[in-house]
């Protein structure tokens, strides 16, 4: 029986050891195992913030409220609260918050709002810190959801409180929010993937989307766009240990799980449709004119360089935040840029993918969860969903404001309805999920997939090794 | 008065034994301090990384006690072994040539033919007072495919740009040369030091002989300097082990393409800060940690033997 022991355990274990070291003394045993923590505490607060937040309230966010979001039923419990509510964010997910902040003080007056701005990394390793050291996380904040599961046991569920609101947010946010039975977070965006590329340059090399509809096309067309640029421009760039398109390919191939199957039990990257997809990929990477390994990555600077030189035509690999990257820093593309959906495996095949929304959790060393949760849910409802939206393009998650803005065209799309398709891609997509070990998974997956695809190992060999390495660090079948 | 005076000489031995006590104590509780901290932020994160490192520990989850497991886990890694390779590769790439140039360095700045010494040793220095951070950003910044300097003048020239952040080997050369940059003057501050402490006398009885500079250079300073290389060696060594912040900012905790850049101290803080496998991680830690006490002890026999 394999025995269980929490940080504290380790601390008294260690303090022991090094007393025993030292005095010669004996060291203490390792008290029982215990679960960690805080039933007593989430049970302190989630009822009352529940009831608080009840129906009556997500009944007064109606979507034609727009700016008048303001929960109708003032919560009780968070106005029995009061000190500094801390935030943290990164961004693109702080955004929203910080258009709700003075909504918030004018309703809870004790409560006072301080919102610290880290970089992504920054976020989730100081939010583990704070878990782990038992004091000093803040009252919420935003993380990617695909390390959801690495935090959970420090995090609060929110499920009573959030449950109103479920139906007003579209698949899978419920499900990516969710683990094990309890539910952490809602999500201030959706994530489909598409290609973003440049019309007005595939008009000029004479590349029509109608015609791209597998990887295959998408391959084909490369060498057209380099022999009529004379090999100035590519058609597309791509990594080699591009983990994103594996991922792509996975959920085209019927594997919602990316690398791992529904139970989160096995691996499944050595599966025979995956190494179907993962031969699909091999044509696309030696293709004609392809710009090969971009320093950064997809989303690196030397890429969005790269776009807005014109050198590169497409982002093909582009998630629902990349509206974001394109309208911030080339402004002056506006209305040449279309989005178009991802190519399949095979002709007829799925066109869809997702990535990896932001979620906002509520850790359970937070004093302040009610109020955390009212702040969370101003922002991610009705105007600050909106706010959000306006500040950073980024795809709603918030179903209402989906609805509004899926009729409108957008210009810096050239008249495209952008948010009309990436929700039709969203909505053929099944309900993703980002099992434990992800994050490795990822970086295995890049690893044997440039070995792959430079040619070291055969798409069944790479895949094989990348299952049994991941088997074997994440402890799955 | 006569009451307290009679209290004292009843009190007189207790007294003396406090005092003797005292005596004894007080040398211990003035240095406590010292061993009060190193218990805390020495000892105990060290005895605790061990025990850590035989658990399944991921920060947030109870973990189970694993025995072995993660040593045996990550004897079987590729990406363990690449990233010693890859340690392995800047070890001999930067310490022999950064002691070599310290060394060359200091001895011209110990010289009193050189005009503003001071200025000059300045300015070797200043790389070192350099945020680290800020190094891994001007080199990335110099060798950028797009925006690189370097690159810029490749295409003045009529030269093709070429992917310097992307290719193995010259990714692992431009470690290497970020941190001869970086680390050069300090270690020659260190052999300024030690060339200081070499008498005088020594250089003139051999110029009386007849010996040329260069002589002298070999003969004397070299031997006399032994134990100062021995020492610069050593640091250098763990330092290039413990490389962390030039390879993460230039090419990420991944290492970039093909791993080509993964060291060992960036593999150490994916396993802990990513992944969260602290139990794992302090495995690596503890293996890391044999590995340079064995090179530290080679390279202390071989400098005891050539100096024998």
């Amino acid at each position: 029986m394999v025995k269980r022991i929490t940080r504290r355990q380790f601390l008294r274990l260690s303090a022991g050891a090094t007393a025993g070291a030292v005095l010669a003394a004996c060291g203490s045993e390792p008290a029982a195992p215990t679960v960690p923590t805080a039933p007593a505490a989430m049970g302190a607060t989630a009822p009352a913030a529940g009831g608080a937040t009840a129906p009556a309230a997500g009944g007064a966010i109606a979507p034609t409220a727009g700016g008048a979001t303001a929960p109708t039923a003032a919560p009780a419990a968070a106005s029995g609260e009061s000190g500094t509510l801390t935030v943290w964010g990164f961004e693109g997910t702080y955004e929203g918050i910080e258009s709700q902040v003075d909504a918030f003080t004018k309703q809870f007056p004790n409560v006072k709002v301080d919102i610290k701005k880290f970089g992504y990394d920054d976020t989730h390793t100081n939010l583990l810190n704070a878990i782990v050291a038992g004091t000093g996380a803040p009252d919420l904040v935003g993380i990617d959801v695909l390390r959801l599961t690495q935090y959970v046991d420090g995090l609060t569920d929110l499920s009573e409180q959030a449950k109103p609101y479920f139906d007003q947010f579209v698949p899978p946010i419920v499900s990516l929010g969710s683990y094990k039975g309890k539910f952490y977070g809602l999500a201030t965006d959706s994530e489909p993937v598409g290609v973003f590329y440049r019309k007005d340059l595939w008009d000029q090399y004479s590349v029509q989307e109608e015609k791209i509809e597998t990887w295959a096309d998408l391959a084909n067309a490369s060498g057209q766009v380099h022999d009529a640029s004379q090999g100035k421009v590519s058609l597309y760039a791509m990594n080699a240990n591009d983990f994103n398109l594996f991922e792509v390919l996975a959920v085209e191939q019927g594997f919602p799980g990316y690398y791992f199957n529904k139970d989160d039990t096995q691996v499944i990257v050595d599966d025979p449709k995956m190494v179907e997809a993962v031969n699909a990929l091999k044509p696309l990477w030696g293709a004609k004119g392809v710009l090969q390994n971009v320093n950064g990555g997809a989303y690196g600077d030397e890429m969005t360089a790269a776009l807005k030189s014109g050198k590169v035509t497409a982002q093909i690999i582009g998630a629902a935040w990349y509206p974001s990257t394109l309208t911030q820093n080339m402004p002056e593309l506006s209305g040449k840029w279309r989005l178009m959906r991802v190519p399949a495996v095979k002709k007829g095949g799925p066109r869809i993918g997702y990535q990896y929304p932001t979620v906002w959790v509520i850790p359970q060393q937070s004093t302040l969860k009610s109020s955390a949760w009212e702040l969370a849910h101003m922002s991610l409802i009705g105007d600050g969903a909106r706010r959000l939206y306006e500040k950073t393009k980024i795809l709603p998650a918030y179903k209402p404001l989906l609805d509004e803005l899926q009729t409108k065209s957008d210009d810096y799309f050239g008249g495209q309805k952008l948010v009309e398709l990436s929700r039709a891609i969203a909505k053929d997509t099944p309900d993703v999920f980002f099992g434990t070990g992800f994050t490795e998974a990822q970086e295995i997956m890049g690893n044997h997939l440039q070995e792959i695809l430079n040619g070291q190992k055969s798409a069944e060999d790479g895949l094989r090794a990348a299952a049994q390495e991941m088997r074997e660090k994440l402890k799955k079948g | 008065m006569a009451p307290t005076a009679q209290l004292t000489q009843a009190q007189r031995p207790a007294v003396r034994r406090r005092e003797r006590w005292w005596r004894i104590a007080a040398p211990y509780v003035f240095i406590s301090p010292f061993y009060i901290l190193f218990l805390a932020f020495g000892l105990l994160p060290i005895v605790f990384s061990l025990v850590v490192s035989l658990y399944d520990w991921r920060g947030t989850t109870p973990g189970g006690f694993v025995g072995m497991q993660n040593y045996q886990v990550l004897l079987r890694d590729p990406t363990f072994y690449k990233s010693l390779l890859n340690t392995t590769y800047v070890w001999i790439g930067s310490v022999p040539p950064m002691i070599l140039l310290a060394l060359v360095f200091a001895a011209i700045l110990n010289s009193r033919f050189v005009r503003f010494r001071n200025l000059f040793r300045t300015v070797y220095f200043l790389p070192v007072v350099t945020s680290l951070v800020i190094t891994g950003l001007v080199f990335g910044q110099l060798f950028s495919m797009s925006f690189g300097l370097v690159n810029s003048a490749l295409e003045a020239l009529g030269l093709p740009a070429f992917n310097w952040l992307n290719d193995p080997t010259w990714m692992k050369i431009i470690l290497v040369l970020a941190l001869l940059w970086r680390w050069t003057g300090n270690d020659m501050v260190i052999m300024l030091a030690g060339l200081q402490s070499i008498p005088n006398d020594l250089y003139e009885a051999a110029r009386v002989d007849g010996a040329t500079d260069v002589q002298s250079f070999w003969h004397i300073t070299i031997p006399l300097m032994r134990p100062v290389i021995l020492f610069d060696a050593i640091i250098s060594t763990i330092g290039t082990f413990n490389l962390f912040a030039e390879p993460y900012v230039l090419f990420g905790q991944g290492g970039a393409m093909n791993q080509a850049a993964v060291v060992t101290g960036t593999f150490l803080y994916q396993n802990s800060f990513r992944y969260f496998k602290f139990g794992y991680a302090s495995a690596i830690a503890w293996v890391l940690a044999a590995i340079i006490l064995a090179l530290s002890m080679l390279q202390l026999k071989l400098g005891s033997r050539e100096a024998a």
